[in-house]
């Protein structure tokens, strides 16, 4: 077990290693700096400024600079939107916004989805099945803009007796705010569970031991939660682990829409504006989440199937 | 021999006798068959083709069927229906600007306006009258009538009449309700409607205009053709990579197999929505400047003609999203490779490729349609995502997603801008994911669950 987390932490490592330098190389790529405005600085206040931050220099020079302080846990200042902050600053700031809503849309997309799926499995190819089926379907061909879009459209104002919630997020309204950024958010999480736990319901509930457990004389709802779900439960832990980490950074689109001051938002932001050191911070954090949340799906297959073997290739 | 048989023969056994049988035929029986009885025969059951088998499979499928309907029907919109529009994408249609998606008849129309004007009209009298009636009032009193106090009034009333025009009394759409002005599909502008009234044809806009008088439905269809382009060539992308890199990584096996799989690894711990995004913004640039460098070149005509926008999502596409394939080919490959007709190819002498290309590919077709399929609604999705941030297809050609971006500013007046471009585009991803599933379940009847 031990061996098998050393390999794990050396591949996260050398992944992060690889992301790092692979984002540093892309947005270095791309034209333009961040010093461009609509009064462009002179060549004298470029160079200085150049210097200052070390952007005068090779780009391998800089990446090697940058992992250096990386190690150290520096991930640099802000070079543009809040001009020397630090980016950890900015991250810890904007992170908690974005995972407070991130949280509570996928709670509701666990606890309706997995259900949903459940029932649908139960009662497959009955009328519930099929309308389930439809919505679902439909859930996951809905981009997220659309979905909050069509909110804003129908509780935001659109229709004066349902204007029930606010435009633009705003905390101090409370749970209203909350309402519509946290369903859009949701709900494709929320379709795509059910879906996944659907037809891995029907696979276990073809099981042998569902068999023994219906013989026993167990209560369908005993068999279903008990029984059944906890084999079909591997394939929605797969899928949700790296979504933890991507809806706790905040929908990009979401947060866009209802104006959220959250991560998502700021890093669409922060490479239209080459605020370079807030790029490589935030896709290094997200990334490191993603394959923290990675190694945590793999414990999770262990509880949830005992059977799984983790340290044998589980192909 | 024969009589030993016989002993051996259990007494409730089903199968016919044949020495009994043999005894009541005579030689007689025995003609050779004629062209026709044999054609009969060969006839009676035609073989049935994988393809033929899951195209049965799939007839039956309503859903998928209604789907394959769909998507047909949005191809001839988004390839076919400009060509009929006589308004291009691009046209600034002028005089028809934030036209609705309907129209009322050209008298109405003017009745409408009229209306409007008269009630506007009476609320400005008012103000004068207002004074007038203020000053006689002071002389009468013997008091003075200041310049202040008229600008003070003056003030009130134009408070007052601004708040009218936005009371209900002066709203258009009340006036219209209160003068029973029926809607009619479709809109036309004032020019428009007295054009068609003078007997000419024009052409409505069906889904009415933008703010700057561009017609709505030709922005969807070719939003819808970029859309389609998008998800087909991503997938034709995925599908070639996924495939060679599957293939040869399953057939390889051992060390080979297991560096391939350790990239694999990587990339699907790679956040792919940041990197989409930063390769989508740094590709884009790179290659305008490089289609507008000088020189010809087949490469840079080709980029020319698909723009660096869609190349650029591409490439984002096809270095990400390619790892499902390759796993899903891989597999397969892993467990074809042990059959027999590999063995004997490959003691015949054929290369690995060959044999990856003649044998293993062909045989895991099912799966390779199925995931390439089911590719496209991604795309599709991914391209709106881009397009909606305003990183994806830019400017002059529309996107669907970028046409929603643009709605949003005007939400609650102009709905239908916002509405249009997002139910096509949700039809449209639905309706391959539907069409997906559906081919999964004809083609591979035993994951049909």
């Amino acid at each position: 077990m031990s061996k098998y987390f050393a390999k794990r932490i050396g591949m996260a490592l050398v992944t992060i290693f690889l992301v790092t330098c692979l984002t540093f190389l892309l947005m270095n790529a791309v034209p333009g700096s961040p010093w461009l405005s609509e009064k462009s600085p002179s060549e004298a206040t470029l160079a200085a400024l150049n210097a200052k931050y070390g952007l005068d220099k090779p780009v391998h020079i800089q990446l090697m600079k940058y992992l250096g302080n990386l190690i150290k846990g520096d991930f640099g200042v802000s070079l543009k939107m809040q001009k020397n902050r630090a980016v950890t600053s900015i991250i810890a700031e904007m992170f908690p916004v974005s995972a407070k809503i991130g949280a509570l849309a996928l709670t509701w997309a666990v606890l309706v989805g997995v259900p949903l799926g459940c029932l649908a499995a139960f009662k497959r190819g009955k009328f519930t099945d099929s309308v389930l089926r439809v919505v679902c379907t439909l859930g996951i061909s809905m981009p997220s803009f659309v979905v909050a879009s069509v909110l804003l459209v129908t509780f935001a104002g659109g229709l004066a007796v349902l204007k029930i919630f606010p435009t633009i997020f705003d905390p101090a309204l409370g749970w209203r705010s909350y309402v519509l950024p946290c369903f859009s958010l949701g709900f494709y999480p929320m379709c795509y569970t059910a879906r996944q736990t659907r037809s891995a319901m029907l696979d276990s509930l073809n099981q042998e031991y569902i068999k023994t457990a219906r013989a026993k004389g167990l209560k369908n709802v005993k068999i279903i939660f008990k029984h059944a779900l906890r084999n079909a439960l591997i394939p929605v832990i797969t899928y949700l682990g790296p979504q933890v980490a991507f809806t706790l950074c905040g929908g990009f689109v979401v947060e866009s829409v209802f104006s959220i001051p959250g991560l998502g938002r700021y890093f669409v932001q922060s490479i239209q504006n080459r605020d370079y050191p807030v790029i490589m911070g935030t896709t290094i954090f997200l990334a490191t989440f993603i394959i923290l949340m990675n190694v945590v799906v793999d414990l999770l297959y262990k509880v949830a199937d005992p059977r799984i073997n983790l340290t044998k290739g589980g192909e | 021999m024969g009589e030993e048989k016989k002993m051996k023969r259990c007494p409730v056994s089903l199968q016919p006798d044949i020495e009994n049988l043999l005894q009541d035929l005579s030689a007689d029986d025995f003609t050779v068959a004629s062209a026709e009885e044999r054609a009969d025969f060969i006839q009676e059951r035609q073989s049935v083709s994988y393809w033929k088998d899951a195209w049965r499979r799939l007839k039956k499928n309503v859903v998928a069927m209604v789907a394959l309907g769909v998507i047909i029907f949005l191809f001839l919109f988004a390839f076919v229906g400009p060509l009929l529009i006589p308004y291009g994408y691009e046209q600034f249609n002028k005089g028809a600007e934030n036209l609705y998606p309907y129209h009322y008849s050209l008298e109405d129309q003017q009745r409408l306006d009229a209306e409007v004007a008269a009630r506007t009209q009476s609320e400005t009298l008012d103000v004068d009258q207002l004074i007038a009636n203020a000053k006689a009032e002071a002389e009468a009193k013997g008091e003075k009538f200041t310049k202040k106090d008229e600008a003070v009034l003056k003030a009130q009333a134009k408070v007052a009449a601004q708040t009218a025009s936005d009371t209900p009394e002066a709203d258009p759409n009340v006036i219209r309700q209160e003068l029973g002005i029926k809607k009619h599909l479709f809109g036309y502008s004032l020019e428009e409607l007295q054009r068609k009234e003078a007997g000419e044809k024009v052409f409505p806009h069906v889904f009415g205009t933008d703010m700057y008088g561009r017609d709505i439905m030709v922005r969807v269809m070719y939003g819808a053709r970029v859309s389609m382009a998008v998800g087909f060539c991503a997938a034709l992308l995925v599908l070639v990579i996924g495939a060679t890199y599957g293939a040869i990584s399953g057939y390889c096996g051992g060390r080979v197999d297991a560096v391939m799989q350790r990239f694999v690894e990587l990339i699907y711990s790679v956040p792919e929505m940041l990197v989409v995004l930063l390769i989508a913004t740094a590709l884009k640039p790179i290659l305008t400047e490089y289609v507008n460098s000088g020189g010809n070149s087949p490469i840079k005509s080709f980029v020319n003609i698909l723009g660096p926008n869609l190349i650029s999502m591409f490439i984002a596409f096809g270095v990400l999203y390619w790892v499902t394939m390759s796993r899903i080919i891989r597999g397969q490959v892993l467990q074809l490779k042990q059959q027999e007709y590999v063995t004997a190819a490959r003691a015949l002498g054929a290369s690995g490729g060959r044999i990856i290309r003649q044998h293993l590919l062909p045989n895991c077709i099912g799966q390779i349609v199925v995931t390439t399929c089911l590719q496209i609604p991604s795309a599709i999705f991914l391209e709106s995502f881009l397009s909606y941030l305003g990183v994806g297809v830019s400017a002059p050609l529309p996107s669907l997603g970028s046409m929603a971006t643009d709605a949003l500013s005007g939400m609650y007046t102009y709905t239908y801008r916002l509405i249009v471009p997002s139910i096509i585009l949700s039809v449209m991803i639905l309706a391959f994911n539907l069409f997906g599933d559906g081919l999964r379940d004809a083609l591979d009847p035993k994951l049909k669950k």
